[in-house]
Formats: C-alpha cells, structure tokens, sequence
C-alpha cells in the first residue's frame, strides 16, 4: 500500500495513534490499514516505542514508604484471597430511599420547586461523579473482601491458639520433660490431659531433618511405643504437636522422639532424639 | 478499539543493559503471578512502584491520594491480566506504564469533569525546573535514562514538546490540541510526528555516545 494517497495520508496520523490521540473514524480507518500495510505498521511500533519513553521521563516523587507498604499489603491481601477464591462475600444490599409521602409544610411546600431545581442540578453534577465513585467503590469492595478473608484466617489462628492454652492450662494435666541423651538441645515438654485424651507437645533445638525423614513423636506403655504422630520442626528447631489419643491413666512410661521416613512406621526404627519418663 | 486490529502493543523501552535485569526478573515474576503466587506480585509491586508512581503523580496532577489508589488498581490489573502479557509485544515496564497512563488519564478525567475546569490543568514537564527526590531504587542507570529522555525533551522546538505533553501526559486528542493550541490539525499532526522523530534519533544519538 505504500505509495497510496491513502496511505500517505494515514501515515500523517501514526504519530498521533502512537500518543494515543487519534479517536473516531480516522483511527479506525487508520487500523484498518495497519492490519495490511507492514510499513506503517513497523512505524508506529517505532513510534509507541520512543512514546512510551515519555513514561518514566517525568521527575522523581518519593511515594511515602509508609503509605507504599500499605498499599503494597493490600495488593497482596487482594490476590491472596483472589487467588484462593471462596464463597462471594456478602454484598451489602443497597437499601432503598424511604417510600411515600412525608408530611411537608406550607413554607417546605413554596420552596418545593426550587428545591426540585436545585437537586436535578445536583443530579446532573453527580452523574459524573458517579461514574468515578462507582469505580472507587469496586476497589474498596475488594479490599474488604480482602481485610475480611484476612480477618477470618487470623480468627482461626487465634482461636486455634485459644484451645491449645486451655489444654495447658486444664485441670489435671500432667506434664512430661523431654531431653535429649547428649544433656543439650534439643529439649521438650508434653502436657498430657487425660480426661480428654488430648497432648500437646512443644519441643526446640530440633536439628533439621533431611529430605524424605520426618520426627515421629511416641508414648511408651507397657505394651510397646504408640505413635503420636508425625512433624517437621519449624526454620528454629521448634515444634509444636497436637494429637489426641485416650490412654488409660497409669500406663504411659514415657514420650520419644525418634526420626523416621516420613509418614511414620508402626514402631520406632531411628535414634531416640528426645525423651523424658513418666512417673505417675 | 477495532477489534480486527488485535491488541495493541505495548512500547518498548529503549534498553539499557541494566534493565535486562529487571526485565528478565519482572518476567519471572509475571510467571509465578500467572500460577497464582500473590507474594509475585508483592515483588513486582516493590520493583516497579518506585518509577510508575511518579509517572501516575504526574498525569494525576499530584494529587498523592489519586496518584496512591491508580497505583494500586494498576498493580491489580497487572495482577488480573498477568495471564495476558505477551514478552514477544514489549517489555514488562513498558506493559505496566501503559497500563497506569492510562488509568491515571481516566482519573484525571473524573477529576477534571467533576471540578467541570476543562483541560487547564493538562500536567506540563519541560518548561518547568523538573528537579527529582532522591531516586526511591538509588538506582544510577534508570536515573541516567530518565535525564536523558528528559534533556532529549528539552531539545525539542517548544511547540512539538507542547503537542507531545498534551497528548502523552494530558490525555488530549489531536482535534483538542488544535483547539488548544489555535492551530490547523494538519499543524498539530505534523507536530507530533517530528516530535517523536526528533526524540527518537536524540535519544539514539544519546545512547551511542552518552557525553
């Protein structure tokens, strides 16, 4: 197409397409030509290329960090809780201005028109401003779905810490040191309910443990080792393990650790890491 | 937006060595969105908000709380179409500032309609003693880009730089920056394709021989 008095003319407008100030028919018949004209194509390429140059031209204003880190902790709150869609949260419903008639007084009734006036002006002024609220209030629906899904996950936590300290702190709970042999870290302690069969055990110092292994948490009775379990310790060495298990008062003799393959084994194969007896 | 045309590339920025770095990272980062990984965007966020945000400020017409929410919403979009980004129609920077033009001219726009004062705040950066805050990244390469599409600015006719202000920065159609300017549309047209031409071999000219 080159050549062409159209395409001499429509070249006359790649510099305003590549500023993005073309709009209308001329655009589109500029487009339409671009699909089968490689050389304006190729320069308008050019053109948005050294447009787009203007982006990062423009002087330096330090965002505040403090605002900064709140936007950027909304951004990611957003996309977590997007990422890991749930249930829609509940959209407030928009509730309806009042119905009817309401009693209104002579000196109201004379000023009636001029107030109409007044707020159909109002109305027209607002129909812009709508528009943009409108997309303001899309994006604070977002973030409170956010803070909502993040208020959720925290309850849980929260709540989930609550049980656990009531365990500890529940009448009749007994509890069990644990050591290891060499007299250093790692160490532990089991608090064992045994009303309700619940234990809960913390431990610390635990050296990481390789691929493919995991530590495998057992209460010794009289008739062999029963597992309790099986943990990773946190990047500390901490761990914290609760399992439930209802074991007859007197017949626990002590708590272990052992590392075993991950998953566990029916009985322990590895090296005690920790253990503390039992005395009732 | 014709629809036979497809989508519209995105401009390329002129690239600096350094910026292959950022590149090749922003990419991986696009790559760990796609799949779901918001602490990708979290990353992303603190790589690129240092320059977008000051490009946002400016088209907003520094209003820091406008500048503060088209920053996030243009980091959401990035994050909602990071499946849509195509390495093979432009760089990663190149995508977002599209992006966040854009949103910042539409902010703009409510703004100007609701206020109803017209076009008279069309951001301007030449002319002005451009000066910047300490570089957010203290990063000495993007610094150098940037005062170098800003000198290459300066060194345009002063009303080829207007035509291209209005337009990049204001969000004017042509047919607005004739009436603007007082100038024929032919004029304003021809404006800014020497414009872009002149920026263009400066900032080759520039980038072969920095001094």
């Amino acid at each position: 197409m080159s050549g062409t008095p159209a395409h001499d003319e429509l070249r006359d407008s790649l510099a305003a397409e590549a500023l993005g100030a073309l709009h209308g028919p001329e655009r589109e018949a500029l487009l339409a030509h671009l699909a089968g004209c490689e050389e304006c194509a190729r320069e308008l390429a050019e053109m948005r290329a050294t447009a787009g140059e203007l982006a990062f031209a423009v002087p330096v204003v330090a965002l505040d960090a403090e605002r900064s880190a709140r936007v950027r902790a909304r951004l990611v709150a957003r996309a977590a809780a997007d990422a890991r869609p749930q249930e829609g949260a509940p959209v407030t419903p928009v509730t309806p201005l009042r119905q009817g008639p309401a009693p209104v007084s002579r000196a109201a009734r004379s000023a009636g028109w001029w107030a109409a006036a007044a707020a159909v002006a109002l109305l027209l002024g607002a129909g812009a401003y709508a528009a943009s609220l409108s997309r303001r209030v899309d994006a604070l629906r977002g973030r409170l779905a956010a803070a909502q899904t993040e208020r959720e996950a925290l309850r849980g936590e929260l709540l989930r810490r609550d049980g656990t300290l009531a365990e500890l702190a529940a009448p009749g709970v007994r509890v069990i040191d644990v050591a290891s042999p060499e007299q250093r870290a790692p160490s532990g302690r089991m608090f064992w309910n045994p009303r309700n069969g619940t234990w809960t055990f913390f431990a610390r110092g635990l050296p990481a443990v390789r691929e493919g292994r995991e530590y495998q948490l057992w209460l010794v009775t009289p008739t062999g080792p029963l597992s309790a379990g099986t943990f990773r310790p946190g990047p500390g060495g901490s761990a914290q393990v609760v399992a439930r298990y209802d074991l007859p008062p007197g017949s626990l003799r002590a708590i272990a650790v052992t590392e075993e393959p991950a998953g566990g084994l029916p009985a322990p194969t590895g090296e005690v890491v920790v253990s503390g007896a039992f005395s009732t | 937006m014709n629809p036979q045309t497809g989508p519209t590339p995105y401009p390329s920025q002129g690239a600096s060595a350094g910026a292959d770095d950022a590149e090749e990272e922003s990419r991986r980062l696009l790559e760990r969105m796609r799949r779901g990984d918001e602490t990708a965007l979290g990353a992303l966020y603190d790589l690129w908000s240092p320059r977008l945000h000051p490009l946002i400020l400016h088209v907003v017409g520094g209003a820091a709380e406008d500048a503060e929410e088209v920053l996030e919403e243009t980091f959401w979009q990035a994050w909602r179409q990071a499946d849509r980004y195509d390495g093979s129609r432009g760089r990663v920077g190149a995508w977002l500032a599209t992006m966040a033009r854009s949103r910042a001219l539409d902010r703009a726009r409510a703004r100007s309609r609701v206020r109803e004062d017209g076009w008279d705040e069309v951001p301007r950066l030449a002319g002005t003693a451009a000066t910047d805050a300490p570089d957010p990244l203290h990063d000495a390469e993007a610094a150098e880009e940037r005062g170098m599409v800003r000198g290459a600015l300066l060194r345009l006719p002063v009303e080829q730089r207007e035509a291209l202000e209005l337009a990049y920065y204001g969000g004017l159609s042509q047919t607005e920056i004739a009436e603007r300017t007082g100038q024929p549309l032919g004029t304003v047209k021809t404006r800014m394709r020497l414009a872009l031409q002149k920026l263009r071999d400066s900032l080759t000219l520039l980038r072969e021989d920095p001094r």
